[in-house]
């Protein structure tokens, strides 16, 4: 029976274990389909530029009011995958963080003077807010924030989409 | 060569929490793979790690985690494996209460990058559950020195 497992092996075990995983990661995120950008700076926007410039936010009443009106455009600023799982009944996606990439195909069909309201989920959540400041930049007029949005409006019982599995 | 029945014992239980654990690591680490780019939203809605490194964590903390896990299952590099498993509970929990303490309603993305899996105490609670029997596993390697080899009895000698 060996018994000289010495806790020293930890050194050189560890470093070597990292390695590894980089390798894979790395490896496995550059073959992938939609590969990642290493360092990308859409987080970094999110955090520090502009975070409280944009103080243009919706409250859920006067955008239910909307919605039931057919009087505005709700774009999801979430990933796709998470907009896939639910989003708010007629919502576009428009993930933050393939904004510039994406968004010429989702904007194309709105009017510059249609209401757009953009939303995400968690009162801490920017990427609605800075999404919002994106699409004004972009030239819409009238573009405001859902702060919470997706749980506010669950929480109100207004009308989501939901995949078939969770009807 | 007689082996004391109590590190016999402990050489079982140490399988069983080995195969728990790398289990646990490898459930939570192939979601995170499969959605990365959620993941990294996940990372970023934490609020812990500058901008630039968070795409870089999302892609390698999975595979981290799915490496460990194998390698605790299988048994290999039990020194290293151990400790990095150890050290990433320890962070998950620190990451886990410092939010909790400043009142970040965030999602876990812990087992799945999906929202609506909220921190809270029983995210905690569940993560010092794995802590301990991750520290059981301390003790029987760099304690008891037990080999991880599923051979540690007399079976060895067939």
């Amino acid at each position: 029976m060996d018994m000289k497992t010495t806790p020293m092996k930890a050194l050189w075990q560890i470093p070597v274990i990292i390695v590894i995983t980089v390798c894979f990661a790395l490896g496995y995120n550059q073959i992938r389909a939609n590969t990642l950008p290493l360092f990308c700076s859409w987080s970094e926007n999110i955090s520090e530029n502009t975070v409280t410039e944009y103080t243009s936010t919706i409250s859920v009443a006067e955008a239910a009011s909307l919605f039931s009106n057919n009087d505005a455009v709700f774009i999801d600023a979430r990933p796709e995958s998470i907009y896939k799982q639910g989003h708010i009944r007629g919502a576009l996606s428009l993930p933050w963080h393939q904004a510039e990439e994406k968004c010429f195909d989702v904007i194309v069909n709105i009017p510059p003077e249609k209401n757009i309201i953009t939303y995400c989920d968690g009162v801490t959540c920017e990427l609605s807010d800075k999404l919002a400041v994106f699409l004004s930049d972009l030239g819409f007029a009238k573009v405001r924030a859902l702060v919470n949005g997706w749980t506010i409006w669950n929480q109100n019982n207004l009308p989501v989409d939901l995949p078939e599995a969770q009807r | 060569m007689n082996i004391p029945t109590s590190l016999k014992i402990h050489h079982r239980i140490s399988i069983i929490v080995r195969f728990i654990l790398g289990a646990i690591f490898i459930a939570a680490g192939i979601p995170k793979i499969m959605d990365t780019a959620a993941f990294a939203g996940v990372v970023y809605s934490y609020q812990l790690l500058p901008g630039m490194l968070i795409n870089i964590f999302a892609i390698t903390l999975p595979w981290l985690e799915v490496i460990i896990g194998g390698l605790l299952i299988m048994g290999i590099w039990m020194q290293g494996t151990v400790i990095l498993y150890n050290l990433l509970i320890i962070a998950f929990i620190s990451a886990l209460s410092f939010n909790i303490a400043r009142g970040l309603d965030i999602s876990c993305g812990c087992f799945s990058t999906a929202p609506g899996d909220i921190i809270d105490m029983d995210t905690i609670f569940r993560d010092i559950i794995i802590l301990s029997a991750s520290l059981y596993l301390v003790f029987v390697v760099f304690i008891k020195k037990i080999p991880a080899s599923i051979f540690f009895s007399e079976n060895k000698k067939k």
